[in-house]
């Protein structure tokens, strides 16, 4: 299983790269389309530097912030099946984005990524408030998942407001899409990205010694609550980062860390985050590319391609326990 | 033989509890430098909640707890974690963890949170695994070994951490006789050889008497009894405490007190 990992990891990251750029309308053969990405007079060069690039970057980005969000929340709350669902991030990005598109509302589409924002931290910070009343992290899982089926609750409302028109664009959006993104999104959430995983890095040693239980982390010298709460403030961000532009995409939060955990052969937070950003990475751009040709030229929202992709990868993961 | 001593650890007026509910109204207890100190007692009476207390890992509900003479709040909790190290019965075992992974947790305070990548330094942790006889089984999965395995690997944990004083819970739960025997001349080695203080909750009172330079007995959270083994161990603190009839006599070996039930 690690073996197979190890290979697959890097191979599965330059195939979803390549295929990335070489499928879609028109087709181009590999050497084709890195002669076009190099190459400013090629006629498809914009296509692939404005179109096909961005959507490939954006997947690794998103998948490697996806896979830091869910390693320190399952390492936080000692919950292998935590992920940023629990937080209520995503459905809070949800929520806004369905206000936005069926009540019509004046949001330009340029900042429609950070009126999502805006709503998944809210939700997430909710969450975080709560936390505070609480020692257990039982109960932040159990608060979090209230907190994520409320907002489902909202976003059914609203949606049921809508147009048939509206609503069609919007379950694509509930799905999770990588469809028509570009730079804009890409530098939407760079900065949060970038700030969520140096802000993860700096906290892992301590979200390490909360494995071993509260009372040990604590006397080892951490401060348990707010470590907790340092960590569930930077998943909440990363999730949110990513849910304003490619909508909940369900799963790789919460496999990419398990599959990691193998590939890195420790379960030890630090090492883990360091194997977790390319597996996340590997798993969002493959789940896209699978997304693009399942029903071709149709796409599936990708939030559909990485459950058929890690629905078996997690149970053939959990067989082989390592 | 009886050097001026130094109180290294101690209670003042220090209640302590959980949540709302207060299991040790108010007690003073002072632990002096290089000594074993045993907390005996019935289940619920106040031990290990005085001891999470004592090693700031329950917050005080009243008094404080004072460390090397100030309050412990004083220090930063890193800079406490390198004086003591505590062992609570609430530890986690995290899955699939290897036994050198968590012994290495003890390193936190020394290395402190930048410590991201840094080489582990190896020579302390080999010490800490050779003490408790732990060196075949480091690169084993802690949640495949046995209660008595994986109690050691903690105990390996807390000496990974090289404190002056640690304060130990239960250390003997599931070990077997060998294992309890070796583990209790650890402790006693630690403290006649390297000068490390130990306040341990134990609840073998022969084992207590054997290898304790003092016993404190708890009922209720307030003190009962309080001395060395010969002056705790006897039949009228056993009766008050634990509602034992007892018969103490002399250990055979040590000629410490040995207690056996009427």
């Amino acid at each position: 299983m690690i073996v197979i990992l190890k290979t697959t990891v890097p191979l599965g990251l330059v195939v979803g790269l390549l295929a990335g750029l070489c499928l879609g309308r028109p087709v181009l053969d590999p050497v084709a389309a890195v002669r076009a990405l190099l190459d400013p007079a090629d006629p498809a060069h914009v296509l692939l530097v404005e179109g096909r690039l961005p959507r490939a970057v954006l997947a690794v980005g998103a998948g490697g912030a996806l896979g830091v969000a869910g390693l320190l929340l399952q390492d936080v709350l000692r919950n292998p099946i935590a992920g940023p669902e629990l937080l209520g991030v995503s459905s809070g990005a949800a929520v806004v984005t369905a206000a936005v598109v069926v009540l019509g509302l004046a949001v330009p589409v340029v900042l429609l990524p950070y009126a999502a924002l805006a709503g998944a931290l809210v939700a997430g910070a909710l969450v975080v408030l709560t936390m505070g009343r609480t020692r257990s992290p039982d109960h932040v899982a159990l608060i979090g998942a209230a907190v994520s089926a409320a907002c489902g609750g909202l976003v059914v409302a609203v949606v049921g407001l809508g147009t048939q028109g509206n609503v069609v664009v919007l379950f694509r959006y509930l799905l999770g899409s990588l469809a028509a993104r570009g730079w804009t999104h890409v530098e939407a959430v760079a900065p949060w990205l970038l700030v969520g995983l140096v802000a993860a890095a700096l906290l892992a040693r301590r979200v390490e010694t909360l494995t071993l239980g509260d009372e040990v982390a604590a006397g080892l010298g951490v401060a348990v609550t707010r470590t907790r709460v340092l960590a569930v403030v930077v998943a909440a961000v990363l999730a949110a980062a990513v849910a304003s532009v490619c909508g909940p995409v369900a799963f790789v939060a919460l496999l990419a860390p398990h599959l990691a955990r193998r590939l890195a052969r420790t379960v030890a937070t630090r090492r883990v985050l360091v194997a977790v950003v390319p597996v996340g990475a590997a798993l969002l751009l493959c789940a896209d590319q699978v997304a693009r040709l399942v029903i071709y030229p149709v796409e599936v929202p990708v939030g559909v391609a990485t459950t058929l992709v890690g629905v078996p990868a997690l149970v053939l993961a959990l067989r082989s326990r390592a | 033989m009886t050097p001026p001593t130094t109180t290294v650890l101690a209670g003042d007026g220090l209640a302590a509890g959980h949540g709302r509910t207060t299991v040790v109204p108010a007690l003073d207890l002072a632990v002096e430098a290089g000594t074993v100190t045993a907390l005996v007692g019935p289940n619920g009476s106040g031990k290990s909640t005085l001891l999470m207390t004592l090693a700031r890992v329950l917050p005080p509900r009243g008094g404080r707890v004072l460390l090397d003479g100030e309050p412990i709040t004083a220090r930063s909790s890193v800079e406490v974690a390198r004086r003591l190290g505590v062992l609570p019965q609430t530890a986690v075992v995290p899955a699939g963890a290897t036994v050198r992974e968590v012994v290495e947790q003890g390193r936190y305070p020394q290395l402190g949170p930048w410590a991201m990548m840094r080489r582990r330094d190896d020579s302390v942790m080999e010490r800490a695994l050779r003490l408790t006889g732990l060196l075949d089984l480091a690169d084993r999965r802690l949640d495949s070994l046995s209660g008595g395995e994986r109690q050691r690997a903690w105990i390996a944990m807390t000496l990974a951490q090289q404190t002056g004083i640690l304060l130990l819970d239960e250390p003997t739960t599931y070990l077997d006789v060998r294992h309890q025997i070796d583990l209790m001349r650890l402790v006693r080695g630690l403290c006649d050889e390297h000068g490390i203080t130990v306040v341990m909750v134990l609840h073998d009172l022969n084992q207590a008497a054997r290898y304790a330079d003092r016993l404190v007995a708890l009922r209720d959270g307030t003190v009962r009894a309080d001395g060395p083994p010969t002056a705790v161990l006897t039949p009228p603190v056993l009766r008050e405490v634990f509602d034992v009839d007892a018969v103490v006599v002399p250990d055979p070996v040590t000629g410490r007190p040995w207690f056996v039930a009427r």
